[in-house]
């Protein structure tokens, strides 16, 4: 049973997923397809060695190499996951609040967030320092580079 | 050529390079804005100034982007540009190990040495290199391609599978888009924003810049900061003599920068990745790659700054640019009136040679203000990951937005990078991805376009005759061949000393 869950067989499973996606009708004529098909029949040629030195190792008995995961490695999968979270909400209320303001809720939530030591000084800290960042990042992009970032459709008149 | 060089060194001239340069540090430190939007962004400003002024100080900035965007690529593992993709292979352990002075100083140095040998090939030898440049053609492109493909074997990790796998997803995310023969859209699911295709700075970004920031938040609780750094004093001197202590290194990797450099289309991103897959090759001592290596930064580095001047000289020679910054320079060129091409060195021979000399001293002034503010530089690793990976992830999301103003870039870029940390510990690594991404808009419009030409000939004649493809040919096939040697070797040794490893710890329990 472990064996499922090794390393080369995953990677294969991967693989075969990728290859399924792209795997789509070609076209009539092979200058449309040849590329991609190449790339996807070399994606599948390695999925199926994967998976046969997987078999090849359960047949001679070798240990199979198994991703582990330790408690630490949970809590610091949940920390990504909440920030992934933020970061993801930050795109979509980007169009609502504007580029700027939504920039900054996110900095700000975020580092709030990854701040394990929540002392008044750090807090401030992540505060302060997202504001900073966006106002020289606001002049920078938009007055120097001239960036049109998404404005607020909220409340129009925000950004 | 004296009045040229009469001209670069007039007070006015050296001061509006130097403000190039200034600007290029801004442009390539910060992911997503690369050296061709700073160009495009500069040059309406350049037509207050006299041609050859304007003309320094687009030079300056071009130069000293392809030095600055070994910045990110060193201190946190984020690629400016897409020609420092190869810096960050040994230029962000270096950083680990708290040597990323050392690396910031190698890059300054390689850049500056690199645009120095460009600058010099274009001032001396524009007309030589520029014929063989023009046996280049859609199938030596492709073979040129296939031959990059080959650092999947330094670049792989453990698995040399792994690597391939991640290459092949990297050539066929490029693919995304309308296709180059009878543009139909492919693998577009039905969301029309992907016809466009995927933004190669944005997917590079998602790649690089996305895994890295998550993997700062997973170690969070390890770690406060990047790595430990101190400043030292004299690390500039004893850099440079490091740097230096392999003269054929640095000399091959100019040489390499230079001649992709020529080829309109190749670039720096080619330039760098071959040069280090190249560097790995020619070591005696290949261990240290990937690890922080000082000779990995220098071999990017002093490529993909050789190829930026490099690229100026089928500009300057024939009309054709060598790379888009070029193209923006053969803009500004224009709409003076002057017409890059052979004409333009007979009519405006001054002016050419004085670009060609400002193009050298913007690697003097480009070595000279990257090695003063390389200290400052570094203390950027002393920002707390709690505070650096919001900051990183705010600039990628505008990397990946400002390259085409297109907030499905952004999705894209974090849909990629999402999926390269996931896949991370299964042994895949971001570099061969990047590769295939860089690859891909190359190969396979050659691809393409030499299959029209055999059309009328046949796939044999295209692909396989010609001495430019039998060199190539010749040099993949050997290079595979010498991957899958140099793999093995290493296994046996690595064999070998575990056995005597395992005999020496059982000697002790018999006795």
């Amino acid at each position: 049973m472990r064996r499922l869950i090794d390393r080369d067989l995953l990677t294969a499973l991967v693989l075969f997923c990728i290859g399924a996606v792209f795997w789509v009708d070609p076209g009539a004529d092979v200058k449309d397809w040849i590329f991609p098909r190449l790339a996807i029949y070399l994606i599948l040629g390695i999925a199926v060695a994967l998976v046969a030195r997987v078999v090849f190792a359960a047949i001679m008995k070798r240990l199979p190499d198994i991703i582990h995961f330790t408690s630490e490695d949970r809590i610091a999968f949940i920390d990504v996951l909440v920030f992934l979270v933020i970061v993801l909400v930050y795109m979509f209320v980007m169009y609502g609040l504007g580029f700027w303001l939504s920039s900054l809720l996110m900095l700000s939530l975020t580092s709030i967030y990854l701040t394990l030591d929540k002392t008044r000084h750090n807090i401030m800290l992540a505060v302060v320092v997202p504001l900073l960042t966006c106002i020289v990042f606001y002049f920078v992009f938009l007055h120097v580079f001239y960036v049109p970032f998404p404005k607020a459709t909220w409340w129009p008149g925000l950004s | 050529m004296i009045e040229g060089l009469m001209l670069a060194l007039t007070p006015s001239y050296l001061f509006w390079l130097t403000v190039g340069v200034m600007i290029g540090m801004v442009v390539g430190t910060l992911p997503g804005l690369t050296a061709t939007m700073g160009t495009a962004l500069l040059v309406p400003y350049t037509f207050a100034l006299p041609p050859g002024a304007g003309l320094a100080m687009l030079g300056g900035l071009y130069v000293c982007a392809m030095f600055s965007d070994a910045i990110p690529a060193v201190l946190v593992n984020t690629p400016g540009t897409p020609g420092s993709m190869a810096t960050a292979f040994d230029g962000y352990p270096m950083t680990l190990q708290g040597r990323g002075q050392e690396a910031i100083v190698a890059s300054c140095f390689g850049s500056a040495f690199g645009t120095l040998f460009g600058a010099a090939c274009y001032l001396l030898l524009a007309w030589p290199m520029i014929a063989i440049a023009l046996k280049f053609g859609p199938p030596e492109f492709v073979w040129l391609g296939a031959f990059a493909l080959t650092i999947i074997g330094s670049l792989a990790g453990d698995s040399i599978l792994k690597g391939l796998a991640g290459g092949a997803i990297g050539l066929l995310i490029s693919s995304v888009g309308i296709s180059h023969g009878n543009e139909l859209s492919r693998f577009t699911f039905g969301i029309p924003e992907l016809r466009g295709g995927v933004s190669l700075v944005a997917g590079l970004i998602g790649v690089f810049a996305v895994p890295q920031v998550l993997s700062m938040v997973a170690e969070l609780r390890k770690k406060e900061f990047i790595a430990e750094y101190k400043p030292k004093s004299g690390e500039t001197l004893k850099t440079i003599l490091k740097v230096l202590s392999h003269p054929v290194h640095a000399v091959r990797s100019a040489a390499i920068g230079t001649f992709i450099g020529i080829l309109p289309g190749a670039g720096s991103p080619i330039a760098a990745l071959v040069s280090y897959n190249e560097a790995v090759r020619w070591s005696k001592d290949k261990s240290g790659y990937g690890k922080g290596d000082l000779r990995g930064v220098t071999a990017s580095e002093i490529a993909n700054n050789a190829a930026a001047p490099a690229a100026m000289i089928p500009l300057i020679t024939l009309g054709v640019p060598g790379s888009s910054p070029a193209a923006v320079i053969g803009g500004a060129l224009m709409l003076r009136g002057l017409n890059p091409g052979p004409e333009l060195f007979q009519s405006h021979g001054t002016l050419v040679y004085s670009f060609g000399w400002s193009l050298l001293l913007a690697g003097i002034v480009t070595f000279i203000l990257g090695s003063l503010f390389a200290p400052f530089l570094v203390r950027l690793i002393l920002i707390p990951l709690r505070l650096l990976a919001p900051l990183i992830m705010l600039l990628a999301v505008i990397g990946a937005y400002a390259i085409r103003n297109n907030i499905f870039d952004v999705y894209i870029m974090l849909g990629l990078g999402v999926f390269v940390f996931i896949v991370r510990p299964l042994g895949f690594h971001p570099g061969p991805i990047g590769l295939g991404l860089i690859l891909g808009p190359i190969i396979e419009p050659s691809l393409v376009q030499a299959m029209y030409i055999a059309d009328a000939t046949s796939i044999g004649r295209v692909f396989f005759t010609g001495t430019v493809n039998i060199i190539f040919i010749t040099v993949t096939v050997l290079s595979i061949f010498l991957v899958v040697w140099s793999r093995r070797r290493d296994r046996a040794q690595e064999r070998a000393s575990d056995l005597i490893e395992g005999r020496a710890a059982a000697a002790p329990e018999a006795e």
